[in-house]
């Protein structure tokens, strides 16, 4: 039950949200499915900037080592800040894409 | 009828796939069973010298939960009879005293003598902790050893001091072990698992 507690929660909170949004924001399915598409398009922009700062980071690492002999530890890649500071990029990202016309 | 793009599309997709991704990584035992394929299990037998690879200490001088799990279990090792001499490695990172020197402060608090302690302070990967630590061993005669790292980085330490000559006993000292339930657990482990096989695929692209 532990487990479950945290998926359950967003369930019900989300649904609660859902049913506040519809009676004071007068929103319908049209729109909960089209937040659900952006969402969706939100996240996989961030998977998309993260495993290129990923790939970038860790060809350039391998370069620096190799051309410099300045050791920096992969392990870097495997922080927390990189998963934050990527989102902000795929926002910004995301926003000039749309913007484009092209998305 | 407004067409959705591809691009919208794709990223629609990706964006399911990473959903998805992150909700089998905490909910199922997919992790697990990944770790497990690639985890290294314990062989402890008497070996000539017990090889304790480094993780990282802290600026102000406190190993990491992995340093100081992988030195106790060295210590164990060493008060269990299962080998004279004790190698210590690790270096310093970003202004942090020597990892192998701080590990070795603690060993002799815990009753380890002066000259059954060797250290290594210099290596910054694993390869080079292989090369390192086999020239001083080779010296000393030494054959056989007890790798002691966790279970995952194992699968990637374990031919790297093979190939330098040595038998090799792998002992995993685990933060985080492989049959982690925990939904957070779970993904922590899913994370160490990639990480590990990115590792061991760029060892072997280097060999």
């Amino acid at each position: 039950m532990d487990k479950l507690y945290v998926p359950l929660l967003i369930l019900l909170s989300s649904a609660c949200g859902y049913l506040y949004a519809r009676r004071r924001w007068s929103v319908g399915e049209p729109t909960l499915r089209q937040a659900i598409r952006t969402s969706l398009e939100l996240i996989g922009c961030w998977m998309l900037v993260y495993g290129a700062n990923l790939l970038f980071g860790l060809l350039l690492i391998l370069l620096i080592r190799r051309l410099t002999g300045f050791f920096i530890s992969l392990y870097v890649l495997n922080g927390i800040m990189l998963v934050l500071l990527t989102v902000l990029q795929a926002l910004v990202f995301y926003y000039l894409w749309r913007s484009s016309g092209k998305g | 009828m407004n067409r959705t793009p591809l691009s919208a599309k794709l990223l629609q997709a990706l964006g399911v796939l990473g959903i998805a991704g992150v909700l089998l990584s905490a909910y199922t035992p997919l992790p697990n069973m990944l770790a497990r394929a690639l985890a290294v299990s314990s062989r402890i037998q008497p070996a000539d010298a017990i090889v304790v690879l480094g993780a990282s200490v802290f600026r102000n001088g406190t190993l990491s939960d992995p340093s100081l799990r992988r030195t106790v279990q060295g210590l164990v090792l060493y008060h269990q009879g299962m080998a004279p001499l004790l190698v210590l490695s690790g270096t310093t990172y970003e202004g942090s005293p020597v990892e192998a020197e701080v590990r070795a402060a603690l060993a002799r608090q815990l009753g380890v003598p002066e000259k059954a302690i060797l250290l290594e302070p210099h290596a910054q990967t694993t390869a080079e902790e292989a090369t390192n630590i086999s020239a001083k061993l080779h010296q000393r005669g030494v054959r056989t050893i007890l790798l002691v790292t966790s279970s995952l980085h194992l699968a990637r330490a374990v031919p790297r001091f093979e190939k330098m000559g040595f038998r090799v006993f792998p002992v995993p000292a685990d933060n985080l072990p492989v049959d982690v339930d925990r939904p957070d657990g779970r993904l922590r482990l899913m994370s160490h698992t990639l990480r590990e096989m990115v590792g061991r695929w760029l060892y072997q692209l280097g060999d």
